[in-house]
Formats: C-alpha cells, sequence, structure tokens
C-alpha cells in the first residue's frame, strides 16, 4: 500500500489509493451503525457504484463493525476505525475494520456471529482477520471487475 | 363453533389496528415493526433497517406473534431495505420456536435482502415468498 509520491509515479507492484473515506475513533455502540452505512454509501456512489454493488460492501462492513461493537471490549467503552479506499493498478476497494480490544469470547446471545463471518467470507472477494495484543482488524477487498464498478480504474 | 365465531368478529372490527405496534413500545428509529391478523395468518410487518441495533425491535414482536399460537406466522421483509445476520438469526429462531403446529413463512423481494439469506443457505431452511398475499393465502 502506499499513496502517490511527489513525482505521481506509484512504486512498482504496488496499489494508489485514489479515494478514501474513514471513520475514526467510532465510539463502539451499534446505534452508530446506521450512520456508518449511510456514509459509506454516499462515498461508494460518488465512486460509481452501483446500489447493488453497494450494498454488499455496506453489509459487509457492517458484520465486521458488529462484530467488534459486540466483542471487542469488555466495559463497552472502547472505538472502532473503518477506513475505505478506492484503489487503481488494481482496480479495488478495501476497507478495514479495527477495533483496539481484547477478543472476547462470543456469548451465547441470541446474535450467531458465525452467520455474519459467513456472510462476510461469501461476499468478500478476498477477506483477513488478525487478532493480536493491539486488537483485532478485518480486512475486506473487492477485486473482481464485476464487483467493483469500472469508474475511475 | 359459537366461541370461534365471537373471535372472528372481534378481529374483524379491530382490522384496521394492529395487534403489537412498535411505535406503542420504544417509540420511533430507523425500524417499525407491527403485528397483524390476515385471514388465518399473523403477520409481523417490518419497515425499515434491521441490525443489530434495532433487531430486539424486531424480536419483541416475533416473541409476541409467536405466544399466540397460529397455524401461520408470516414475516413481511417487503420494506426491510437493511438485513443484518443479527435479523436472520431471529427467522432462524423464529423457525425453530413456532413448532410443528405453526407455519412460517418469509416475504423478501428486494435483492439487499434475498442475497444475505441466500448466502447463508437460510433459502433452503425458510419458505421464501415474493409477496404478502402468497404467503398468507399459501
Amino acid at each position: 500500500m502506499a499513496v502517490t509520491d511527489d513525482t505521481g509515479d506509484p512504486p512498482a507492484g504496488e496499489s494508489v489509493i485514489m479515494r478514501a473515506w474513514a471513520v475514526l475513533a467510532m465510539p463502539a455502540r451499534a446505534e452508530l451503525l446506521g450512520d456508518v452505512r449511510e456514509g459509506l454509501r454516499q462515498w461508494m456512489v460518488a465512486l460509481g457504484l452501483t446500489s447493488d454493488q453497494a450494498d454488499v460492501i455496506i453489509l459487509c462492513v457492517d458484520e465486521a463493525a458488529s462484530n467488534a461493537v459486540e466483542h471487542a471490549y469488555a466495559d463497552g467503552t472502547g472505538t472502532i476505525d473503518i477506513q475505505a479506499a478506492k484503489t487503481v493498478s488494481p482496480c479495488t476497494v478495501r476497507v478495514t475494520v479495527s477495533d483496539r480490544g481484547a477478543w472476547r469470547k462470543p456469548s451465547k446471545g441470541p446474535i450467531d456471529r458465525g452467520r455474519g463471518l459467513a456472510l462476510i467470507r461469501g461476499l468478500t472477494g478476498q477477506f483477513d482477520m488478525h487478532t493480536g495484543p493491539a486488537g483485532t482488524t478485518v480486512t475486506m477487498t473487492w477485486v473482481d471487475p464485476a464487483q467493483v464498478a469500472d469508474a475511475a480504474c | 363453533m359459537p366461541f370461534r365465531d365471537e373471535v372472528d368478529q372481534t378481529v374483524a372490527v379491530m382490522a384496521t389496528a394492529p395487534l403489537w405496534d412498535s411505535e406503542d413500545r420504544d417509540g420511533k428509529g430507523p425500524l417499525g415493526v407491527t403485528v397483524q391478523r390476515d385471514q388465518d395468518a399473523l403477520v409481523v410487518v417490518a419497515v425499515g433497517e434491521v441490525d443489530m441495533h434495532t433487531a430486539p425491535t424486531l424480536s419483541a414482536a416475533l416473541d409476541f406473534a409467536l405466544a399466540r399460537t397460529s397455524p401461520l406466522l408470516v414475516v413481511d421483509l417487503s420494506d426491510v431495505t437493511f438485513l443484518a445476520s443479527a435479523g436472520l438469526s431471529l427467522l432462524v429462531t423464529a423457525h425453530q420456536q413456532a413448532g410443528e403446529h405453526t407455519k412460517v413463512r418469509v416475504v423478501a423481494t428486494a435483492h439487499a435482502i434475498l442475497r444475505p439469506i441466500q448466502i447463508t443457505a437460510l433459502d433452503t431452511l425458510l419458505a421464501i415468498y415474493s409477496s404478502r398475499d402468497r404467503a398468507v393465502a399459501g
């Protein structure tokens, strides 16, 4: 990952972020997820993605963020970072959802998070979840041209 | 059966008022849910977004409907614009709790709603209908 350097030439073999959108240090509260979805949708519509393509990405981001809200923080006061990027070479939309909490074992609540992860796996071109001492980061990338609008690629 | 006739007349009089309404509970929000009677069916009508935050509203409506034993429970998602896994879990739970005397049918038409149902293969577990009328008529 790199941003365009001063000469405007991308480093060989690395993707270049053309557009970015982020929500940083958002309180990990479920009632804020609707605003995240709406903000992300507006960004993707501006990129030229269709409503259907935006729906897929929004669903996956919502699931990853819900996962963080539900499990990341024992005291319920943590924050979440959501960062979205549109890249060229290759043409992708990539979204990371990060928390800084210690992973808690999913409770036997009414919500089955396994189904949320199944949604992400089924609808994301590339999916990676990394949990470490500093927290959990979910990275989702849509690379299939059929899934990403060809605008700006 | 006189008792049954009496019940039906009461329902006819009350036809325009929902049996249960989320507006009467926690007020406004991105999801509104009502429970209505339609012929032999109880119909749970959801309007808006079903996510982790709003799922408890739908859950309460489903609990209300399931507590009133009915031969048919229709969950109408025609006017739902977003359905997350929290909502999928509620559909599965309702299906499991309904028991053998209550059929559960789900009305879903939009891609955004059918997609999560199909990706998680719940269309093989749940009976999906393309309109409320079809679901009620069966």
